[in-house]
């Protein structure tokens, strides 16, 4: 349960940086000169929330056992065919 | 203005070359719903990458986005975000459609619906809303046509004959060839694209002030608010922005013609290479789509339409042969969105409509669903050309407010068939009539939202509709339920063993 409040909590804080990522109305510094600041921080979020799905999907992989039993159970002409004794499988 | 031999020229490069690919396409087309609509389910990631942001770059990026920069400032890159959302949508619950697909063939959200709730009634009523919200979506690629067409031409070539000519040899290419030949048009999109908007951005740039630096400067001595939240017209607001990013990464992740590459990925790999890569592309459409707009600001401060900035700084700015690459790309960017669109709003109604009635008479064949199909796809661009033609003005308004909060209305109805056991067929109907009619309701009356788009408020009110009505409703038969819920069971099993490892 912590680790799931966690993870709803950085979720909501990476949503809110993409939201706002600068003060409103307030002046904004432009960076080297040639690139406004709100645009530096999103390019910023948004790299760290795709090296967060990276790790998710490559590491982490919640859905490798399922890939896998899907890939054992396909065919050569690319149809899967779901395990039958399965609970509640209808034909 | 350029000279017509260059449009000309452009013109007829790009339809002898979409044509070519649909012909190609179509010797390696059987005539099975699973490849003329999926395409045999082959996805790889780089065909992936290049065709889902081929199908979400339309006319609106090149016209809408940059427009939406000159006259709003520096908050239109907040789309990226919404991008960066769907990446997790696309991994989580775009690998669980991916994988039933894999199990029971579905070919589009709408049939995905159906079964989940055990209910074709249920993903005919997701298909009218798709239909109704896409239709005039295809309307603004075929004006985006037009557009360019007659904006560089100098106004020689009427708006109205662009439009035509597009969604004619859109129709033809998508009919000879299906998924394939839109995929591979995508690709080809996908790269031109990618060239001339760098290219472009980095040419227009130093035309019109020589560096990015300077070009800030004199940004910020015109309007400084072009470069700060909420831009110069208030538009930007946290509310806003927040709204903006949720409804497009939940609307995208079930418009159908997005949902349908979730479903054609060769791989689970091939899906997590979309799901990362995408947002990342789009980060450089959108940051080249801004500086060409700043440019824009500087060098032309009182465009009536802002809109036409692009095409008007590309015609003066760019060299002969990046310029016919350029008209090429905007013309391949509305026909790249178009053709995913028509291709599956045909394959819905061939599938959700006309097969039901078909099976009821026993005369069900695959090949002929092939064929309705493929019959329909007219019809399709006959609609939307009346929208493009006789219909409001502004793209970014018409996908705004119609597409994709129309679409979001059917998010409940996935995610809850996805990952909610309990979830019914009367929850998922009433959630997106309930769901509409709301957001309707917002859109057409001035009712106080505090900056909120009309589609968060009508969307909390579909997910609320959704589940009380569900709770209230009797459960679908368990195995209906269980024949989506069984394949990922094993995902349970997984955790107590990582722990038991981890313990011992």
């Amino acid at each position: 349960m912590a680790r799931r409040i966690l993870v709803a909590v950085i979720a909501a804080v990476l949503l809110f940086l993409h939201a706002m990522p600068w003060i409103p109305g307030q002046h904004e510094p432009i960076l080297f000169g040639a690139l406004p600041i709100t645009i530096a921080l999103w390019a910023v979020w948004t790299l760290a929330v795709m090296a967060t799905l990276w790790w998710i999907a490559y590491i982490y992989d919640p859905y490798a056992p399922i890939v896998r039993e899907l890939d054992d159970n396909t065919d050569e002409d690319g149809v899967a065919h779901f395990n039958t004794s399965q609970p509640g499988e209808t034909p | 203005m350029i000279s017509n031999t260059i449009l000309w020229a452009a013109v007829i490069l790009f339809t002898v070359a979409v044509v070519l690919v649909g012909l190609i396409a179509m010797r390696k087309t059987r005539n099975t719903m699973d490849d003329y609509v999926l395409g045999g389910r082959v996805l790889g990631p780089v065909a992936g990458f290049f065709t889902v942001t081929a199908t979400l770059f339309s006319a609106f990026s090149y016209f809408g986005i940059t427009g939406w920069f000159y006259s709003d400032g520096v908050g239109a890159w907040h789309q990226v975000s919404g991008t960066v959302i769907l990446g997790f949508f696309i991994y989580f619950a775009g690998t669980r459609i991916w994988a039933l697909g894999r199990y029971y063939r579905f070919i589009n959200v709408t049939d995905y619906i159906g079964d989940r709730y055990g209910s074709p009634a249920t993903g005919g009523l997701a298909g009218l809303v798709m239909i109704a919200a896409l239709v005039p979506y295809i309307g603004a690629q075929f004006r985006g046509a037009g557009i360019t067409l007659t904006e560089m031409s100098g106004g020689s070539v009427p708006f109205w004959i662009g439009a035509v000519f597009l969604a004619a040899v859109v129709v033809a290419y998508v009919m000879a060839g299906g998924f394939r030949s839109v995929v591979w048009t995508d690709v080809i999109q996908g790269v031109v694209m990618y060239v001339v908007l760098i290219a472009g951005a980095f040419i227009i740039v130093r035309a019109v002030s020589g560096d990015a630096s300077t070009l800030m400067t004199q940004v910020q001595e015109q309007d400084p608010a072009l470069l700060s939240n909420p831009g110069p017209n208030g538009l930007f607001a946290f509310p806003y922005i927040l709204s903006i990013v949720l409804i497009f990464s939940m609307a995208d992740f079930v418009i159908p013609q997005l949902h349908q590459r979730w479903l054609a990925a060769r791989s689970a790999m091939s899906l997590k290479k979309i799901a990362i890569s995408l947002a990342v592309g789009t980060m450089v459409v959108y940051t080249c789509n801004f500086f060409i707009a700043m440019a824009g600001r500087v060098h032309l401060p009182n465009l009536e339409n802002p809109e036409t900035v692009y095409p008007a700084l590309i015609a003066e700015f760019l060299p002969p042969v990046l310029l016919i690459l350029a008209v090429i790309g905007i013309l391949a960017a509305t026909a790249s969105t178009a053709n995913s669109t028509i291709l599956t709003i045909g394959s819905m109604v061939a599938n959700d409509y006309w097969r039901p009635i078909q099976r009821r008479r026993g005369k069900m064949q695959e090949t002929n669903l092939t064929t309705v199909t493929r019959v329909l796809l007219p019809f399709i661009v006959v609609a939307s050309l009346v929208i493009a033609i006789w219909g409001p003005p502004q793209i970014v308004g018409l996908i705004v407010d119609i597409t994709w909060p129309a679409a979001l209305m059917v998010f409940p109805a996935v995610m809850g068939g996805l990952y909610w056991r309990r979830a019914t067929a009367a929850g998922a109907a009433s959630s997106m009539i309930v769901g509409i009619l709301t957001l309707l309701l917002l859109t057409a009356l001035p009712i106080p939202l505090a900056g909120w788009a009309p589609g968060i408020p009508a969307v909390i009110v579909a997910i609320v509709t959704f589940v009380a009505v569900s709770l209230l409703t009797r459960p679908a038969p368990a195995a209906t339920v269980e024949r989506h819920f069984a394949p990922f069971d094993s995902i349970r099993v997984v955790r107590p063993r990582r722990q038991t490892g981890s313990t011992a």
